[in-house]
């Protein structure tokens, strides 16, 4: 926490190196988190945009919390926003799952998902959009339920409800899909 | 079985790997970024993560020799399959270069019961259209008016085009959007002597015949379709010998017979009783009267089923057939416009499945058990749901056997940001600004909703109430919206309206928003 405090200020100074280390340090934590909460071709463009972002409010920028805590949530106010598009967007066909957007792969790609990722990813492309932000926030993004409440303006019970029924659906997909490819 | 802690952990303990020499490429584009911040000019560093990386000499090598490797084996592939060198891509593209279409539909007997002939303008919409419906109507829509003959009474009424419209899009356009998802059954097949490719789309309950020299649908379930430009004439709105001329287009035409008006009456009234449901709910004059039809309702037991027959093959993309698998949503209240449909299947044997979910045909859902709002058209709309099947434990299955029977039931979801957008579009397209407006407050107080949906909400709110006169209250909402600083936009496809936040609020600050009709064919008047 101090040292992101010191790298933070020290980025505000516009030191370089400081940017380095932020983006060494959280960039694989905020790409898996992105990930999850879209698709990893969109994942990419995501995270890119939020350290693009990110630097570029920098010298206003206070942090008052965890600054992963912070990136996390402008990756998931990305992935909403990308998300929504996406649904919005009538011309790509919206039943194209997770699933299969993982399996398209790009020569230039930055991001190679294991294979629990990409199990995860699909099961949680499944689950309600709340749930899936409350879940992957809390046990990707390390962010404490409070702070998942306020990030979606809901009661701090309500985020809890949310995290373990998704949780209970994510099981029983999880558990169901293992079977089916096991017979 | 894995228990809730092992997925806990797997959660945790999921990695990614990263290319490092993409990460130097955009730690590299950051660092350019925050130099030119230091030097404080306004340039950003872009954004876009392609060109970023092909500023790497390795990335660019990588890609390069990806692309020559993939260019390789399509040739090799070509060169093996050569008899199925059609791909569905061909049709899309060769269906927007459309500008003429003429649709047939017969009957048993092969007698022609509806025609139809539809020029499609530059931009892709319909431009001119005719409906012969024999022996009941005709219409004729020639881009500024359209008319309705009625044979029986030797009439014909005119409309104005804000008056009535006779937008049809059907199968084609359909056939269009869902390419990407279907299949090609067999190619170079025969269809009434024609050598064709036969195809499938979800959404379609029988097959579609492609010609290959077009790589256009000559013809989907009953009717043909052709492309050539029509005769002269079709498009023309003339009064046949011994009709009689009503014209609806001024308010000063002459009086309306009883009958045509009772039909007019009778066509709005469905939509105006479901709006003023809508209404009042909203409005909270009647919330417990729909409260408990909601809680009624989530406790019903399934009210609809629908069969699914393995007499497909084992594998094929199953769309469900029959009536009964349409669900229609409206006139059945606020909570069920609004509503999720939690959807189960029981299946009698080891299916994979997953459900889509379709509007009027066109599938817009996405795979899951929730059907949100913004997949409806208003009033109501209709939803469609499609089951796909993937083939895992039915080849022990006998053909014909029933492999799953779905029980699905709509349950309340009354808080989505997304229904009071649609509702507030209702009625804003019947000209209830009064109405729309209270809808889009809606927006802000539901728990749901997100800044991006705030600020839809807040421009909106601006646009109704620059409608209804008070330009003062507009400016402020417009106000609202500019000093949230958003730098995302929306796109209202249905107005051919787009906009970033920010700066179409601002120049809504200085100039109140001006009507602006639906462009889609979600109208109340689409035939």
């Amino acid at each position: 926490m101090l040292e992101d405090r010191l790298l933070v200020r020290r980025l505000r100074r516009g030191n370089g190196e400081a940017l380095c280390r932020i983006y060494e340090k959280y960039r694989d934590d905020l790409l898996r988190l992105a990930v999850s909460l879209s698709n990893d071709t969109a994942a990419e463009d995501i995270v890119h945009d939020v350290f693009t972002s990110f630097i570029r409010q920098a010298r206003q920028f206070r942090l008052t919390g965890s600054l992963k805590g912070y990136l996390a949530t402008c990756v998931a106010n990305r992935a909403r926003n990308v998300n929504r598009t996406d649904r919005v967007r009538k011309a790509a066909p919206l039943d194209t799952t997770t699933n299969a957007a993982l399996d398209v792969k790009r020569p230039e790609q930055w991001v190679a998902c294991s294979e629990e990722l990409c199990q995860i990813a699909g099961a949680l492309a499944l689950l309600p959009s709340e749930q899936r932000e409350v879940i992957t926030l809390h046990l990707q993004g390390g962010m404490k339920f409070r702070e998942i409440a306020e990030f979606q303006h809901i009661p701090l019970k309500t985020a809890l409800s949310r995290y373990r029924c998704g949780l209970q659906k994510l099981r029983a997909l999880l558990n169901g899909e293992v079977t089916e490819c096991d017979r | 079985m894995r228990s809730l802690k092992d997925i806990k952990k797997l959660i945790r303990l999921a990695r990614i790997r990263t290319k490092p020499d993409v990460n130097q490429a955009v730690l590299k584009n950051l660092l350019v970024g925050l130099a030119e911040l230091n030097k404080e000019k306004p340039v950003a560093p872009r954004s876009a993560l392609r060109r970023v990386m092909m500023q790497s000499p390795t990335a660019k090598l990588t890609s390069v020799a990806a692309v020559v490797a993939v260019a390789v084996l399509s040739v090799s592939l070509w060169n093996r399959l050569s008899t199925q060198a059609y791909a569905l891509d061909q049709t899309v593209e060769a269906i927007q270069k459309v500008r003429f279409l003429h649709v047939k539909e017969s009957d048993e007997a092969g007698r022609i019961r509806f025609e139809r002939w539809v020029e499609i303008g530059k931009d892709g919409l319909q431009a001119r259209y005719r409906l012969d419906w024999r022996p009941y109507t005709l219409a004729i829509e020639d881009g500024e008016s359209a008319a309705r003959y009625y044979p029986d009474k030797k009439v014909m009424v005119i409309y104005g085009r804000d008056q009535m419209q006779y937008r049809w899009v059907g199968l084609l356009a359909q056939f269009e959007t869902l390419c990407q998802k279907g299949k090609i059954l067999q190619a170079n097949t025969t269809y009434h002597g024609r050598r064709v490719h036969r195809i499938w789309c979800p959404g379609m309950t029988k097959a579609c015949y492609v010609a290959p020299e077009t790589k256009l649908p000559i013809a989907i379930e009953n009717a043909q379709y052709s492309y050539e430009r029509p005769p002269v004439g079709t498009f023309e709105i003339v009064r046949p010998e011994g009709y009689v001329v009503i014209s609806r287009r001024l308010p000063s035409a002459e009086a309306a017979p009883d009958w045509l008006v009772r039909e007019e009456e009778g066509r709005h009234q469905e939509a105006k009783q479901f709006l003023d449901e809508i209404a009042r709910a909203i409005s909270g004059r009647d919330s417990g009267e729909t409260a408990e039809t909601a809680s009624s309702d989530a406790n019903q037991e399934p009210d609809f089923y629908a069969t699914v027959e393995l007499s497909q093959d084992p594998g094929l993309l199953v769309e469900l057939a029959n009536p009964n698998d349409v669900l229609k949503l409206y006139r059945t209240g606020l909570h069920r416009y609004a509503g999720c449909l939690d959807l189960k299947v029981k299946c009698d044997c080891e299916v994979a499945w997953r459900l889509s979910f379709a509007q009027l045909h066109d599938i817009v859902g996405s795979s899951g058990s929730r059907v949100y709002p913004y997949y409806l058209a208003p009033p109501g709309g209709v939803v469609t749901v499609g089951l796909e099947l993937m083939q895992i434990g039915v080849r022990d299955m006998p053909r014909g056997s029933k492999i799953a029977t779905i029980p699905l039931r709509a349950t309340p979801r009354r808080n989505d940001p997304m229904f009071f957008l649609k509702t507030g579009f209702a009625f804003y397209d019947q000209k209830r600004y009064a109405d729309a407006l209270t809808a889009f407050q809606r927006i802000e107080t539901s728990e749901e909703a997100i800044q991006d949906d705030r600020a839809v909400a807040l421009i909106w709110q601006g646009h109704m109430l620059d409608l209804l006169g008070r330009r003062e209250e507009a400016i402020a909402q417009y106000r609202k919206v500019a000093d949230m600083q958003l730098e995302s936009g929306v796109r209202h496809e249905q107005y051919g309206l787009s906009y970033e936040y920010t700066p179409y609020a601002r120049e809504r600050m200085n100039t109140p928003f001006a009507r602006m009709e639906r462009i889609d064919n979600n109208g109340i008047h689409a035939q």
